[in-house]
């Protein structure tokens, strides 16, 4: 009985120490800044984030031209984010002049998309709501009364023109202009983004922009790994070690 | 400048006149000393206990993230309350005068490079954690048993925090000397037991109640061991008084390492390890934190409470942590002596000396502190029956065990003899085993151990065949 005692002391002691050598290797690594966090862990907002699926529910998008402003998506909305409006034109065909998704309310279930009898609505992978960082716009309102509020026709044509054009191709003037409509304490927009303002070429044109700054600094990560790998000589292989054993 | 008078006991004298004065005797500068004592103690404990806890909490987060490989706090920097600093210090000045003279100072490279250090530290978070325990809404739910729930965050801090007064933090910083400060330690820890079956009871939930009778359960059945565990020492060096406790494990030359109790015999190294694990369940730590149990019980007695009662709960919690740390320094681990010869600090002066003396103490605690942390991050919760079982069927044998072997010790080596005398304190008897007494009596329990190990392992070590199975295969795959 007594060896039995000892013996399941023994294994206590001996699992301990096992269990601490393990944590204890990790939080040497992750001190020494190897094979810790800064291998695993990627820092988001300063790193880029991992490609996203093309099946990742973000942003809502409107392709104005097919929107045929039947209210379908509005019906099916759980959340009742959808504002629009039509117009006929001279064919009496009716014409989206009005599509705001309100990004505050949308739970990015996707109902709406399903709904949709022309397919003009989708869902693009983008997710970043921060106007400042990303190169895509917003309409994010802080209440959804504000809303309801009419932009100006003149403050709709400088937004609708503002938002085909790259930031860094806007004059200063214009800039501020847009700052001001992105300010988090200004009185009515924090950004701008899936207004059915939105076009086609424009969503293209920074998707292939993000695309671009993406690879770009996955290269540079790759680079820089590839650099620190040669100039250190042949490393273990850090999974092997990692089983205990036994 | 209180604890440097003779003997020390600047509290006491402090408590003697305030009482003299009371009883209307005439006590000259009784009042005067007592405010001192406030001013000079009190205080001072205060404000550094609760950023040290904080620290505390921001270690813990960090060492995590550590193991788990994560980064922990990385963003919040000290930038927010330089900002505030600003705000307030120039609060006459327009808003945008004040953001220009921030930048302005935020530009000068060294303010600079503390800034981003905080940042990667995430040391802001020491300011917003506090900040939200203040700002959160003191919630008293109805059906609480008013009076009980409000009590038990305060007796759980005095029950932490009432046994500092009795450690020896340097060589003349000792708010109490007194030949029962050991019993005195112990006794005042008991009181949060009271706490938080207090807390349990008062809450009027059911999870409350379920984590109190855990943690009375947990912590009365762990005081057996801790006070098992310092009989030990207390046998060893044949005095009850912690600073005499101290004073034993002086051991004069370079290599003054030698003269710690744990270091002693293998006896006392097993002591210090179970009263560094009965420790860290007295103060409900993972992987003993059943009575908290996030995931069963709701985080038990803490579920009720909110806002400045949970933190001071959350406090008592860092400062328990502390203060086994400094008990298991105490009596184990030399105290605030240097490892590496203590003539040249004593000789130093005082305030020198204190200086010297505190870090050691503090490195120490540090590392006691850090092993907890680790071990937190380790292991997982134990089950309730687990728990009861380490404590009556090992910890508390294995204690008789020791406390056996090191009376067998003392009788081998045949009697005190007066030690050498250290600092203010006389010289006082003591084991004296001398070298080769020293290495027999570590050799002899080693052996024995050893042989007693390899028995058991050879009768009831076998692995399950189906495992030994396994291993072998992984050992083939590996070897592949």
């Amino acid at each position: 009985m007594i060896l039995a005692w000892i013996d399941d002391l023994w294994n206590g002691a001996t699992t301990f120490v096992t269990g601490m050598r393990t944590t204890g290797r990790f939080l040497l690594e992750n001190l020494r800044g190897e094979g810790g966090a800064s291998s695993i862990t990627r820092q988001y907002p300063e790193q880029p984030a991992e490609t996203i699926g093309d099946r990742q529910r973000g942003h809502l998008h409107n392709d104005a031209a097919r929107c045929i402003v039947c209210h379908a998506c509005d019906r099916v909305c759980p959340v009742d984010c959808f504002k629009m409006e039509g117009e006929r034109d001279e064919n009496n065909k009716i014409h989206c002049s009005r599509f705001d998704i309100d990004l505050s309310k949308c739970i990015y279930c996707g109902l709406c998309v399903r709904a949709c009898p022309t397919d003009s609505l989708s869902m693009t992978n983008a997710f970043e709501l921060d106007p400042r960082r990303d190169g895509a716009r917003f309409l994010f309102p802080r209440s959804s009364g504000q809303l309801d509020v009419r932009f100006e026709e003149s403050d709709v044509e400088r937004l609708q023109r503002l938002s085909r054009t790259p930031r860094t191709e806007l004059s200063a003037e214009d800039r501020t202009w847009l700052d001001g409509r992105i300010d988090p304490t200004g009185p009515h927009l924090i950004g701008m983004y899936g207004l059915g303002y939105y076009a086609p070429e424009e969503k293209a044109r920074v998707d292939a922009e993000r695309e671009a700054r993406k690879k770009a600094k996955d290269a540079a990560t790759k680079a820089e790994a590839a650099a620190k790998a040669a100039a250190a000589p042949a490393p273990p292989p850090p999974a092997s070690e990692g089983a205990p054993k036994t | 400048m209180i604890a440097t008078q003779e003997g020390g006991a600047g509290f006491g004298y402090a408590v003697d006149s305030l009482a003299a004065w009371l009883s209307g005797s005439p006590a000259p500068g009784g009042v005067p000393i007592a405010i001192a004592i406030v001013v000079c103690w009190i205080l001072p404990l205060l404000f550094c206990v609760f950023p040290l806890a904080s620290l505390g909490q921001i270690l813990e987060r960090k060492i995590a993230a550590a193991i788990q490989r994560r980064e922990g706090p990385n963003s919040a920097g000290l930038d927010g309350p330089l900002r505030l600093a600003f705000r307030i210090v120039l609060f006459w000045r327009p808003r945008d005068a004040q953001d220009r003279a921030f930048a302005r100072f935020c530009e000068v490279r060294v303010v600079n490079t503390v800034l981003r250090v905080g940042r990667r530290l995430g040391l802001g978070q020491l300011v917003a954690d506090g900040v939200k325990m203040l700002g959160k809404e003191d919630i008293v739910p109805a059906g609480t048993d008013g009076l009980v729930f409000r009590l038990a965050p305060y007796l759980a801090l005095v029950g932490a925090f009432l046994p500092f007064c009795v450690i020896p933090f340097t060589h003349h910083l000792v708010m109490l000397e007194s030949g029962t400060s050991t019993l005195f330690a112990i006794a005042c820890a008991g009181i949060t037991v009271l706490a938080l079956k207090m807390a349990g009871w008062g809450s009027g939930s059911k999870w409350s109640l379920l984590g109190g009778m855990r943690a009375v359960a947990q912590l009365v059945s762990y005081e057996i061991p801790v006070g098992l565990a310092v009989a030990g020492v207390v046998l060893w060096c044949g005095t009850l008084d912690l600073h005499a406790i101290t004073a034993q494990q002086y051991h004069p030359g370079v290599l003054s390492l030698l003269g710690w109790n744990a270091l002693q015999n293998p006896f006392l190294l097993l002591l210090a390890g179970i009263l560094f694990f009965a420790g860290l369940a007295e103060c409900q730590r993972t992987p003993f934190d059943m009575a908290e149990a996030e995931s069963e019980l709701v985080s038990g007695f803490n579920t009720e409470y909110s806002g400045l009662r949970w933190g001071m709960f959350a406090l008592a919690e860092y400062a328990e942590m502390v203060l086994v740390g400094a008990l298991l320094v105490t009596l184990f681990f030399g105290s605030y002596q240097s490892p590496v010869g203590e003539e040249w600090i004593v000789g130093l002066p005082v305030w020198l000396e204190t200086i010297l003396h505190a870090g050691c103490f503090g490195a120490k605690v540090i590392a006691v502190f850090l092993t907890m942390m680790w071990i937190r991050w380790t292991l997982p919760r134990l089950r309730v029956d687990q728990v009861m079982r380490l404590c009556w069927l090992q910890l508390v044998p294995l204690c008789l065990v020791s406390l056996f072997g090191i009376a067998l010790v003392m009788l081998a080596a045949g009697g005190a003899a007066p030690g050498p005398a250290y600092g203010r304190l006389p010289s006082r008897p003591r084991v004296d085993l001398g070298i080769v007494g020293h290495l027999v009596a570590w050799a002899v329990p080693l052996a024995l151990g050893a042989l007693l190990v390899r028995a058991a392992r050879k009768k009831y070590g076998q692995l399950h065949p189906a495992l030994l199975e396994l291993t072998a295969e992984k050992a083939a795959g590996g070897a592949r």
